[in-house]
């Protein structure tokens, strides 16, 4: 199968935010904007150094902050690229809080929206919504969302106070017409996932999106469950990286300047810490692999850390944080649970050319796993 | 009820024995690329919209044209 590959370099637009979500890591600097002579000099840059490999045209995302702080701005690059790289395709993708779009945005995205896409940053019902993002449930318009990217996912991020109320929260997002829920995961936020209290709470959350999930069948799996059980049956591993910070990622920040990627700015870590981390060869996987992890751990395939995340908490790349490490097994049982339902309900959902790894991964996570929770799963 | 029981196990090898003899062979794993992980990737990086490969390229996503 050929992939298409997109070119997906982010422009960091603006540091300022008109929310302060919660579990927010950044630094909200109001100084610091993208100008527009800058955001040039980035575009021609990105138009230039297009990699062999992107078939599939250049995907320009647009980060904050809240990008649609500098809408003005977003217009301006918008213009500049159709008058100057029309030739070459591509599309522009910004995340937002959907809470500043007035009248006039609206418009103006609903005009473009076959070539930019907005994502929006949902966190479920109004209730939790509201606790975790400022109590910006009633300023989105979500029919606009649905109306124009109907299959565009939507970012869901967990709090102490969703986390309880994980299962009712994705069902409302399902339930208002956005197919994809991502973002569900377990890097951001301030959990201490090595707490046994989080087993017990996300048990019962498990186990009714399980049911739900299996109940509709068709429904895209939300990020958490969304396990790709059988690649853990791989014959293949290569020791590699697992995403393309400081290598093919490209991310300028507001002053031009290159990071490895949208988490290792200035927004997230201090000046000294930058410093580290960009003296660091990203060329070199090695540095970037948990010996441990990779040797031992049937659930290495699925289990890929966000390096920035795993660098903010532990001041390094190669040793991983373990704290996850029972509830990402937790996770695994269940999204073997669930596909184990799938399966038998309906197999015809699978694909055949992986329906027999997928089984065996199954039994392989039971059988390593289960006896470990056993005395909360009675 | 409960996770991964033996009832709902057992009827797991029923469709696993059915596809063996077709499948058994070319689906043992050596197949599958240890990257195409799909989506576990997005579980640390919350702003990913990749489908696979995590090289910071996207395949582009649902809802694209």
């Amino acid at each position: 199968m050929n992939k298409k590959i997109r070119f997906s370099p982010s422009l960091c637009v603006t540091h300022r935010c008109n929310l302060n979500c919660v579990y927010c890591y950044q630094y909200h600097d109001e100084q610091r904007r993208m100008n527009f002579d800058t955001a040039k000099k980035c575009i021609d840059w990105i138009f230039h150094n297009i990699p062999d490999y992107a078939t599939d045209g250049v995907e320009i995302g647009f980060i904050g902050g809240e990008p649609l702080m500098e809408f003005n701005l977003l217009r301006q690059i918008f213009s500049y690229v159709a008058s100057k790289y029309n030739d070459i395709e591509h599309i522009f993708y910004a995340t937002t809080n959907g809470t500043l779009l007035n009248a006039e945005m609206k418009e103006w995205f609903s005009a473009h929206k076959n070539c930019f896409v907005l994502g929006l940053s949902l966190d479920g019902a109004k209730e939790t919504h509201d606790a975790n993002r400022c109590g910006s449930f009633d300023s989105i318009d979500f029919d606009f969302f649905l109306k124009n990217w109907p299959g565009q996912g939507v970012k869901m991020t967990l709090s102490e106070y969703s986390l309880p109320r994980l299962a009712e929260n994705i069902k409302f997002v399902h339930g208002l017409g956005f197919k994809h829920i991502i973002g569900v995961n377990l890097a951001e936020g301030s959990f201490d996932w090595s707490k046994e209290e989080y087993i017990k709470i996300l048990i019962p959350q498990l186990q009714e999106l399980v049911e739900f999930y299996v109940e509709n069948e068709t429904l895209t799996l939300n990020q958490m469950l969304d396990r790709k059980l059988y690649v853990c049956e791989s014959t293949k591993k290569e020791r590699k990286k697992w995403c393309g910070t400081g290598t093919g990622c490209v991310f300028f920040d507001t002053d031009g300047k290159r990071y490895p990627c949208s988490f290792m700015t200035p927004m997230t870590f201090s000046q000294d810490d930058l410093q580290t981390i960009l003296s660091t060869d990203f060329s070199n996987d090695e540095l970037f692999i948990d010996n441990k992890c990779f040797e031992e751990c049937y659930l290495y395939p699925l289990c890929p850390i966000c390096y920035g995340a795993n660098f903010y908490n532990r001041k390094t790349f190669s040793v991983r944080d373990k704290s996850r490490c029972r509830i990402q097994k937790l996770i695994a049982l269940f999204a073997a649970d669930l596909h184990a339902k799938r399966i038998v309900k309906n197999p015809a959902l699978y694909d055949k050319s992986i329906i027999y790894s997928m089984i065996n991964a199954i039994e392989k996570i039971r059988s390593l796993y289960l006896q470990e929770f056993q005395e909360y799963l009675l | 009820m409960g996770i991964l029981n033996d009832k709902l196990m057992a009827s797991l090898q029923i469709i696993r024995a059915e596809l063996k003899p077709a499948y058994g062979a070319a689906y043992d794993g050596g197949n599958i690329s240890y990257y195409s992980c799909g989506g576990s990737c997005k579980d640390e990086c919350g702003w990913s919209r990749c489908q696979g490969d995590c090289d910071g390229t996207s395949e582009g996503w649902e809802g694209l044209p």
